[in-house]
C-alpha cells in the first residue's frame, strides 16, 4: 500500500510537472523555435484573442516620449521689450511648450474663423507666444494626441506655426492663430482659457534679444519705379532677422560602441536573446534572425530592423492612425537610446509631416539637432515605416554630438553681402535664412544657410 | 616756392574733399537733399507711434553711401548728430547688396530724426518723427475702446 502511494505521486507529481512545461512552451514566447514556427501562425492568425497580452507592444500612452517628437522646433516669447527664444525640449521650453497644448485643447474645441494674413501679421507684431513646427502637424493627430474633442473646422486641416495673441490678458478670451505655411491660410480660435500661466510666463522670460521679421522692417516688400534701383535683396515676409551678432561654433561627432549595448537593443525589438541565430561579419557588424524579422547592428552606430512580412512586425499600437505610429516609434527610439550617454545638445526631430494620410500605413522621418540646430545629412537619421500598428522597417543611425571649439560671432547684413557677392552680383529673392550644421571631413560647422527661389542653397561659412 | 605752393594747394584740396565727406556737425532743419535716390527707408514709417524703445532703422541704398543719424533739439531748434557712449550712432558704409539697419533706442517722447545719406559730394535726407508712447499710456488707450459693455449678453 505505502508502494502504491508512493507511485500516485510520484506520477502525480511528473504529470504536473509536464503540465506545467507545457504551458511554458505554449505561452512563454521566448521559448518558441526561431526558424516555423507554428505558435507563432496561430497568434497572428487569431491575434483578435491575443489583443493587449503582447509584451512586445510599446505603451502608446507613453506622452513623454512623443512630447519629444511633437513639440515645436522653435518658441518665441515677444512683448514690447524684445523677443525671447527658447528650445522646446529643456527647461522654461518644456514649460511653454505644455501650455501650448494646454491651448491647443481648449481651442480645438472652439470654433474658428478663416482671417487674412494681416491679421496674423499684427498679431505678431504685439505680445505673444509663438511656436514654429516647422512639419505640417493635422488637426486629427493633435486631437488624437491631446485626447480632444474636436469641434468642426471647415477647410482647416492642418498647421506648421501657431501664436496665442497675449496682448490683453485681462480678458477672459484668447485669441489664438493658426497657419498653414503651404497654403499661406490663417485662421484663428477664440477660447477660453485661464490667463495666470501666460502672465507668469512674461513675468519670468529671460532677456530678450534684438530680433524683427522681415516685414515689420519693410524688407519684404518689392519696390517699385526709381526706389527700385537699388534694391538687389528682397526677403520673405517671415524670416527672423537678428539685429546682433549671432555665436557659431563647431561640434563633433563622439564615436559610440553600439554593440556594447547589444543585448538590451535585442530586448527592446523584442528577440530572445538565448535562442535568436547571430552571424558576423568581417567589418564586425552583427546580424540578428529569428522567424520575424532580422536585425542588424554595426558597430559604427547603424540599426536596421526588417520584419518579414507586414503582419509579423514589432507590434507598436493597436489602429494604423499616424499618431499611433509616431508615439509608438518615440518610444521606442526612446527605449533604444536609454542607456546611450548622449550630450544633453543632441536630439532627434521629426521632419516628415504628421498628417493623416489615410492609409495604414506610414513613414516616419527624423534628423539630428545640436542645440536646436539642425545637422544638415545626405539622408534622414531615422526612418521608420509603420503598417497597421506594426514597425515592419526600421533605420536608425545613433550619433552623439559635443561643442568643439567657439568660432568668430557672424552678422546677418554680413551673411546677406556674401549670399549677393556668391550669388555673381544678382538680385537675391531669399526664402529662408538660418543657420545649420555641415560635415567639412571630421568636423561640422555652423554655417548660414540662404535658400533662394532661383538657385540652389547658398551656403556661408 | 613753386613746389611749397603746390603742396600746400594739393593739401587744401585734400583737406577740403575731407571736409565735403565728412557728416555735418549740426543740421538746420531746413536743409535739403542734393539727391533722391541714394537710400530709401523702409522702417519706420516717416511719421509712427510704438511703445517699443528699440527702433529699426533699415532699408536698402547705393553701395558705399555712408548713413549718420541727427535728432532735432527743440531747445536750439537743430538736428544734433545722435551718439551712444560718446560717439556718433551711424550704421558706417552700406554693403555692396544695398541692405543696411541699424537699432536705436529712444526714451519715451516726441523724437525728430534725420537719416543723413552722403556719397560722393551728394546728399540725401530723410526725416522720421517717431512717438515713443509708454506702456501705460498704450494700455489705457486700448481700455478706452474696450470697456464699453454690450447692451445685451
Amino acid at each position: 500500500m505505502k508502494k502504491e502511494s508512493i507511485k500516485t505521486l510520484l506520477l502525480s507529481a511528473l504529470v504536473v510537472c509536464s503540465m506545467v512545461l507545457t504551458s511554458q512552451i505554449w505561452f512563454n514566447e521566448k521559448l518558441w523555435s526561431s526558424d516555423y514556427d507554428f505558435f507563432s501562425v496561430f497568434k497572428d492568425k487569431f491575434s483578435f484573442i491575443f489583443k493587449g497580452s503582447d509584451s512586445d507592444s510599446l505603451s502608446i500612452g507613453d506622452t513623454g516620449a512623443f512630447d519629444s517628437i511633437f513639440a515645436p522646433n522653435t518658441i518665441l516669447l515677444s512683448s514690447n521689450t524684445g523677443r525671447a527664444v527658447y528650445d522646446s525640449s529643456g527647461g522654461k521650453g518644456e514649460e511653454i511648450n505644455l501650455i501650448i497644448n494646454d491651448i491647443i485643447k481648449s481651442a480645438l474645441s472652439s470654433s474658428v474663423s478663416q482671417v487674412e494674413e494681416n491679421e496674423w501679421k499684427n498679431a505678431i507684431k504685439g505680445t505673444n507666444v509663438y511656436a514654429d513646427y516647422h512639419v505640417p502637424v493635422s488637426l486629427t493627430a493633435i486631437g488624437t494626441f491631446l485626447e480632444a474633442q474636436i469641434t468642426e473646422k471647415g477647410s482647416f486641416e492642418s498647421f506648421d506655426k501657431i501664436l496665442i495673441d497675449c496682448e490683453k490678458l485681462s480678458n477672459t478670451i484668447v485669441p489664438v492663430y493658426f497657419r498653414d505655411s503651404a497654403s499661406n491660410t490663417h485662421y484663428r480660435i477664440n477660447t477660453p482659457f485661464d490667463k495666470t500661466a501666460l502672465t507668469e510666463l512674461f513675468a519670468s522670460s529671460s532677456n530678450a534679444l534684438n530680433l524683427s521679421y522681415s516685414f515689420e522692417l519693410g524688407l519684404d516688400k518689392k519696390a517699385e519705379g526709381e526706389a527700385s534701383k537699388h534694391q538687389s535683396v528682397l526677403l520673405d515676409s517671415y524670416i527672423l532677422l537678428s539685429l546682433d551678432e549671432t555665436p557659431m561654433n563647431i561640434i563633433k561627432e563622439e564615436p559610440i560602441n553600439v554593440l556594447d549595448q547589444t543585448e538590451h537593443i535585442l530586448k527592446t525589438f523584442g528577440y530572445n536573446i538565448k535562442t535568436v541565430r547571430k552571424f558576423t561579419q568581417t567589418n564586425g557588424t552583427e546580424n540578428f534572425v529569428d522567424s520575424k524579422s532580422t536585425l542588424v547592428i554595426s558597430p559604427k552606430g547603424y540599426i536596421e530592423y526588417t520584419a518579414v512580412s507586414d503582419t509579423s512586425g514589432l507590434q507598436i499600437g493597436e489602429d494604423g492612425h499616424i499618431t499611433t505610429a509616431a508615439a509608438g516609434v518615440a518610444s521606442l527610439i526612446d527605449r533604444i537610446l536609454s542607456p546611450f550617454y548622449l550630450s544633453s545638445g543632441t536630439k532627434l526631430f521629426i521632419s516628415s509631416p504628421l498628417v493623416e494620410t489615410g492609409g495604414n500605413s506610414h513613414t516616419l522621418t527624423f534628423g539630428y539637432m545640436f542645440d536646436a540646430i539642425k545637422i544638415i545629412s545626405d539622408s534622414d537619421d531615422c526612418v521608420v515605416t509603420v503598417t497597421n500598428g506594426k514597425i515592419t522597417h526600421l533605420k536608425l543611425n545613433i550619433k552623439n554630438y559635443f561643442e568643439a571649439e567657439q568660432k568668430a560671432p557672424t552678422n546677418v547684413l554680413d551673411i546677406i553681402d556674401k549670399a549677393y557677392t556668391k550669388n555673381s552680383g544678382t538680385t537675391l529673392d531669399i526664402e529662408d535664412l538660418s543657420t545649420g550644421y555641415v560635415k567639412y571631413g571630421s568636423i561640422y560647422e555652423k554655417v548660414w544657410l540662404v535658400t533662394t527661389k532661383s538657385s540652389s542653397p547658398i551656403i556661408i561659412e | 616756392m613753386k613746389k611749397l605752393v603746390v603742396l600746400l594747394l594739393s593739401a587744401i584740396l585734400c583737406f577740403s574733399s575731407m571736409v565735403s565727406f565728412a557728416a555735418p556737425a549740426v543740421l538746420n532743419p531746413s536743409a535739403q537733399s542734393t539727391a533722391n535716390n541714394l537710400i530709401v527707408i523702409t522702417n519706420p514709417p516717416s511719421i509712427s507711434s510704438t511703445t517699443q524703445k528699440g527702433i529699426v532703422f533699415c532699408g536698402y541704398g547705393e553701395s558705399g553711401v555712408n548713413v549718420t543719424f541727427y535728432k532735432y533739439n527743440p531747445l536750439t531748434g537743430l538736428y544734433y548728430p545722435m551718439t551712444s557712449g560718446g560717439e556718433n550712432i551711424s550704421l558706417g558704409i552700406v554693403y555692396q547688396s544695398g541692405l543696411f539697419w541699424k537699432k536705436i533706442d529712444f526714451t519715451a517722447g516726441n523724437h525728430k530724426v534725420i537719416v543723413y545719406a552722403e556719397k560722393d559730394g551728394r546728399v540725401q535726407i530723410v526725416k522720421r518723427e517717431i512717438n515713443v508712447l509708454s506702456p501705460g499710456i498704450a494700455d489705457n488707450l486700448f481700455d478706452y475702446t474696450l470697456n464699453f459693455r454690450p447692451a445685451y449678453k
